[in-house]
Parts: C-alpha cells; structure tokens; sequence
C-alpha cells in the first residue's frame, strides 16, 4: 500500500497561491467595509431598537448608563421602581387628605380625581427616581401625572406645589397633568404621543422608557444590522474610522453636541409654532445629531408663548433662572461662543458621580483646567480670595447657584464674571454675596472694584435697602425665586465663614421666610436653618441638645401647626445663649439681642407685598 | 520496507522526542497559566474579574493550551505511522506545533487590551490555528483508516 501523501507536489505552491487568494479577498472586502462605513446614513427614518440590543457590543457603557437617573426617569410601576411609602400612610394639603396604599404589587392613591373627587387612582408609571417621584395614573387612553409626590430625600409625601413655585391657594389639581402631551417628550426615547386631532385621543408610545442609549445615540436598528459583520467592527476598532451608522456626540461639532443635550436641558417650542400640531400626533422629529434649530427654537426671556409669561423665568439680565434651560445658559457663555465648551466637558454621561452626572474632579476647578491652566494655577492671586478657600474655586464666582429647579438651587450655566452690580440692575443674585451672605451688594460692588485697583463704582444704588446685606434682602423683598435663591444660600456650604457658630445669626430671617406664602420658600428655609443647627451643634452640643427637642417643620402643614412650630423655633433662639455666636457684619439689621431690627424687616416685607404673586410651573 | 523504516527511525524517534518535549512545556505553562489565572479570580484581581471578556478568553487559552499540550503527547505514539509518507508526516508534525501554539495564543493575546464588546485583532490567530490544526487531525485519521500499525 503506497503510504499517504508520498509525493506532495506543489504543495507550498498551493498553500502560497490560497494565502494570496485570502489576501486578496480580505484586501477587496476591507476596502468595501471602508466605503460603506464612510457613507452618511440617514438616521431620522431608523427604527429604534432599545437599550437590550446594544449590551453584547458595549457591556461597559451599557452599565454606566444602567446606574443612571436617566434610566430611570420613567418606569412601569413596580416593587422595584416605587420608591414612595404606599404602606396605607396619608398626608393632609390645603383640607385634602390623601392617602396611599399597596395591594400586592399594585399601588394605588386616594386623592382628588379630575372632577375634584376623591377617589383610589392606581399608580402605573413612576417618573423620577433621584430627588423626587411623581407618579401617573391612566385614564383611558391618557396617563395623568398625580398632585402628590415623594420626597426621595425627605423621605415623606409633599403635594407638587411645593416642587415648582406656587403661592398658597394655588388649585390642588394644578399640577394634575397630562403626561402624553407633556413630560412623555423628554422623560423617554422617541415620544410619539400619537394624538388624533379629530378624535381628541392619544395613541402614545415611545421606544424605550426613561432615557436610554437611542436618545443620545440615535436609533441604533441600522448600527446592530451594519455591524453583525466582524469585519466592519474590526475596522472601526483599529481605523478610528466613524461609524455613520450611530451618532457619537463627542464626535460632533461643538454647537450639535450641546443640543443632544440642550433636546431636553433646554426648554424650546416649535419652530414654527404651528409645528405643535405635528408634536403632539407623530412626536419630536428631532434625532440626536441633526440640528436641534431646524424644529425648535430655544426659549428666551422674549419669547412669547401664549398663555405663559415667559420672562418669569429668567433673570431681567436673560440669565435663565430655572433648571431645563442649561442649553440656553451654555449658548450665552462665551465660553461657548468663543471656545466651543460643551457640556460634555464637564459632565460625564458614562462616568462620575450619577448625581449630576459629573466626576469629583470636575466638581472643582480642574473642570475649567483645560482652557484656563493659568488662571486656575493662580487662583487665590486671581480671585483675590485665600488658597485653597472657597472663594478660589471657580463654580463660586464663575457658575453661582441662582437657578431653581425641583426644591433646590442648582449653579447657573450662564458662565459669567461677577459683577455686583447686577443686583440692583437686574434684580438677581449676584455671585460675591452668595457666599458672602452677611454683606450689601453695594459692599460687594466697592469691595470688587478696590481689589482690582480700580476707583469706586459711580452707578451705586440710592435705595437705602441695598445697605442691608443682600441674602436678608432678597430673602424678604425679594421675589420668589430671589426667596429661594437666598433661603438656600444661608443654609449652603458654599460659605465665606468656615465657622459654624458665625452662620448662625441668619436662624432669625430663616424662622421669618417660614412664613412665606410659598412653600417651597418654607421649605428651603427650614432645611438651611436645620443644616445651620446642625452644624453648630458639633461646636455647641448644648445647642444641638436643646434645638434638638423642638418640633419638625412641615412647610406643607396647616398654617396653624406651622405657626405653632416657627413659634417654638423663636422662642427656643430668643433663650438661646448667643455670648459665643459671632455678630455678623452690621449690614445684617439685628440688634444686640440677634434678633431682627423690627422696622428694617417690616419695610423689606412691604416692598416684596409690592411684587405681583407668581407662579412658575413646567 | 526495512530499508524504509532504517531510515525513518531515527527521525521518527526525534519527532516523537519533540512532541514529547513540546506537549509536556504546553502543558505546564498552560496548567500554570491556569493556576495563576484561578488565583486571581479567587482573590476578585478587578482587572480580570470586571472584564468578562478577557476573564472568558484567557480561560480558553488555559484550556486550549493544556488541551493541546495532551494531544502532541498522544501524537508521539503515531509520530512515525508507516501510512504517512515522511514529508507528510513532517508537516503534520509541524503544522500540529504550530497550531497547538496559534489557537491559545489567540485567545490568550484576544483577552489583552481589546476595544469593548470584541477581542482583541489577535483573536484572528485562533481560528487560524483551529485550521492548522485540523490538517495533522485529518491525515492522522486518513492513516488510520488504511489500517498500517505505527
């Protein structure tokens, strides 16, 4: 028997010309990979495919993005996804009382219905999940969003006046809103509300849920097809080539990346505004990527929107003063104009802390680092404030906290210079008596102008108010937002004075704004005055032992039980042994006793009396 | 036949002296590998545990490796099969080497430093040993269907 393969003839001829063969095929089909992934792909008419499909691929951003709030904007209710207390608990707003309850996985609350009838709503959808959560209810083919939501913080039930700024009175079933026309656009992927003009129905669904990878990526349908095929994966890994498949905004240029942003942290109305008809039935036609302008405009101070006082949401200078207008705020910074700063920069949607969606780092003044090198390896000379203190971080005097959003004050994402002056110009805050609380504007404004080796301001003030230290100020004259804006600014720990004890003379004008006809003003006030105690009682733990006995505001009780409370507050600082507090500066109006000068607050009050009552919703 | 085999033996003896030499290195540094790589799974190394790939394709290479090391161990009882012809079972032997060291080499470079979701462009060498290694396989089986004893 001839033994196998005795005469192998040509075999390294053949093996040569099948290597070759390979070559040439693996040449041929990169070449066509290449020229098909530099093709534009059209991505509005792509269907969407969900958060699932891009996993296998990208497990890591995958999971970043799991951790988010974004996620879970919007959920199907849940054991998992509830996070309020529905154990059969009530909470009592404006004579209504509300209660909420569980039957096995089903959750359910008793409040007013439409027809202002109480009546048991089952809870279907949650939408929130980090400060606060809203709940929805369906009727027929329409979800309604519920008046009473959880304070996720606070951990208890608070009506949803008290989350946007509504004086007292205000209707309980304002906030009863239709969320197929509404939240549905930025709280989920693609929102279709599918609304029928002539039948007065919604047909609504979205893509996805919450806010998942296809509301920044694009639809991904043509990306996972495209991409089955190893070799075109490949290519994209080692080429660096991009993929024009999906969007990558870190790709784009600097304007487009700030709008997949700006989609839903930017309030806009359609352009043109007829374009409502065609939102509201087949949805946003935005796709991440495309320009945000060609559909919608942003909203400015001099927009007009029917029925909606616009400029009720900026500060007279146009700085936006509610959150959901950071885009606005970005486009006005010349940081953006003049060096293309994005968002991006600093916030991180894969990375960091999830709150905020931004690393520790950037929290500090490496974020401006990268521009700013110089400046920020000089800050004290720069600031004019110590090393290393408070003053010298960026944020402080470059993005200070004056906008409101959801029960807080967030930092403005106008990018600006301080200047004093825009108090009285303006009516806003302004960033140096931000920290800086127990100062005058007008103090501010000399102050700055003397650190710059510059001579005094000539455009001053003539109103004797602007002598008085600006949080006690606004805090009292102000309007609402003013309130707010300084109500939290006693109480943050973005403060000049370091020591606890020296905070504490603003307790008096705090116990004064828990009074205030809005009861989110209440409610800051009495979160910085608690964080104020809090914090002098690790200096003082007498103090702490005795505030300690006194009983919780609710800003959303009765006006009987919250008099009741504020009154125990005042009389436990009046018998409060103050020989070791420290005087503020003599622009805050108190006397020896740390308690407020009668007559400067009363004209202070009756100036705010001269500000028409607002409200500010969505 | 007995001028044939004068000759083929002391081939024979070095190829099967080869694979012996060469399976049982394959083995140690592949059980060794494993070892290592066990370990640091034991001991939660977050490099290793928090990357699924890398964790499931070095795993591949520890099993290929050791897989391969037993098998040019067990090729050394038919280094010399009388059904090949010597080159043939010259390039049987090599090309087994060969892809005993490409398929877990593969793996082993797939795992290091690959863009999310893929292995790493060494993978490639995987499937290019995977056929290497067939090529021995398969004339070893053809031998061993025509019935000649070793």
């Amino acid at each position: 028997m001839e033994p196998v393969g005795t005469r192998p003839r040509g075999a390294y001829l053949a093996w040569g010309l099948g290597a070759a063969v390979l070559a040439v095929v693996a040449v041929l089909a990169l070449r066509a990979v290449a020229a098909e992934v530099r093709t534009p792909v059209e991505l509005s008419p792509v269907p969407y495919t969900g958060s699932a499909s891009c996993r296998p691929c990208h497990p890591d951003h995958y999971e970043s993005w799991r951790r988010t709030f974004h996620r879970t904007m919007t959920q199907e209710a849940s054991p998992e996804s509830v996070v309020g207390d529905f154990s059969g608990g009530s909470f009592t707003f404006s004579g209504v009382t509300s209660r909420f309850l569980r039957d096995g996985e089903r959750f359910f609350m008793e409040t007013l219905d439409g027809n202002g009838r109480p009546s048991r709503q089952e809870v279907v959808r949650t939408v929130g999940s980090r400060r606060i959560q809203q709940y929805l209810t369906r009727e027929g083919d329409k979800y309604i969003r519920l008046p009473i939501a959880w304070d996720i913080e606070q951990r208890s039930w608070f009506h949803l006046s008290g989350g946007f700024l509504d004086p007292d009175g205000s209707d309980f079933n304002g906030h009863r809103a239709l969320w197929n026309a509404n939240c549905i656009f930025c709280h989920n992927v693609k929102a279709r509300p599918g609304y029928d003009w002539e039948r007065r129905t919604f047909d609504s669904h979205v893509a996805e849920l919450g806010i998942a990878c296809e509301a920044c990526h694009g639809p991904g349908d043509e990306h996972v097809a495209r991409n089955a095929l190893p070799l075109r994966r490949y290519y994209l890994h080692y080429s660096g080539a991009e993929d024009q498949s999906i969007v990558n905004p870190t790709r784009l240029d600097a304007l487009r990346r700030i709008q997949v942003c700006g989609h839903c942290h930017g309030q806009r109305m359609p352009s043109p505004i007829d374009r409502i008809r065609q939102f509201l039935s087949e949805g946003d036609p935005y796709t991440a990527g495309e320009n945000l302008s060609t559909y919608t405009r942003p909203l400015y101070r001099e927009s007009h929107l029917e029925g909606v006082d616009v400029s009720l949401r900026f500060w007279k200078d146009g700085t936006p003063r509610l959150t959901a207008y950071e885009y606005q705020g970005l486009l006005m910074s010349k940081d953006f104009q003049k060096g293309g700063l994005t968002c991006q920069h600093c916030h991180s949607m894969h990375g960091g802390d999830p709150r905020g969606m931004i690393t520790q780092e950037k929290r500090g003044p490496a974020a401006c680092q990268e521009c700013h090198p110089t400046t920020v390896a000089r800050a004290a000379e720069h600031s004019r404030h110590r090393e290393g203190s408070l003053g010298t971080d960026c944020y402080s005097c470059h993005m200070p906290k004056m906008a409101y959003g959801i029960m807080r004050i967030h930092p403005t994402h106008r990018i600006q210079n301080p200047d004093p002056s825009r108090a009285w110009r303006h009516d806003m805050p302004e960033a140096c008596t931000l920290c800086h609380t127990d100062r005058s504007a007008k103090w501010a404004a000399q102050t700055l102008r003397r650190q710059q080796g510059q001579p005094p301001p000539e455009e001053l003030p003539l109103d004797p108010a602007f002598e008085v230290a600006e949080s006690v100020r606004t805090l009292l004259s102000g309007d609402v937002v003013q309130r707010a804006v300084a109500a939290s600014a006693l109480g943050d720990t973005r403060s000049a004075t370091a020591q606890p004890l020296a905070r504490l003379w603003a307790v008096p004008f705090l116990l004064q704004a828990m009074e205030d006809n809005y009861s989110s003003i209440r409610r800051m006030a009495w979160l910085s005055l608690e964080s104020l105690v809090a914090k002098a009682s690790a200096a003082r733990p007498a103090l702490g032992a005795s505030a300690g006995q006194l009983p919780r505001f609710e800003p959303q009780a009765s006006a009987e039980e919250r008099a009741r409370v504020v009154s125990r507050w005042r009389e436990w600082w009046a018998a409060l042994d103050k020989g070791d507090i420290p005087r503020p500066d003599p622009a805050v109006p108190l006397d020896a006793a740390l308690e407020p000068i009668p007559a400067v607050v009363e004209q202070l009050l009756k100036k705010r009396a001269e500000h028409p009552a607002i409200q500010i919703g969505e | 036949m007995t001028t044939q085999k004068k000759t083929e033996s002391p081939a024979a003896e070095g190829r099967a002296r080869v694979h012996a030499r060469f399976g049982w290195t394959l083995l140690l540094v592949s059980l060794a590998f494993g070892m290592v790589m066990e370990t640091l799974e034991g001991f939660r190394w977050a490099p290793l545990v928090r990357d699924a790939w890398m964790q499931r394709l070095w795993s591949l290479a520890h099993f290929h490796g050791a897989a391969f090391g037993l098998l040019n161990l067990i090729y050394v009882q038919w280094a010399d099969t009388r059904a090949l012809s010597e080159s043939r079972r010259r390039s049987a032997s090599r090309v087994l080497m060969l892809g005993s060291v490409a398929m877990p080499l593969g793996f082993l470079l797939g795992g290091i430093g690959h863009p999310e979701g893929d292995p790493s462009i060494g993978i490639f060498l995987a499937p290019v040993g995977g056929l290497l290694l067939l090529y021995p396989v398969a004339v070893q089986t053809i031998a061993a269907w025509r019935g000649q004893s070793t």
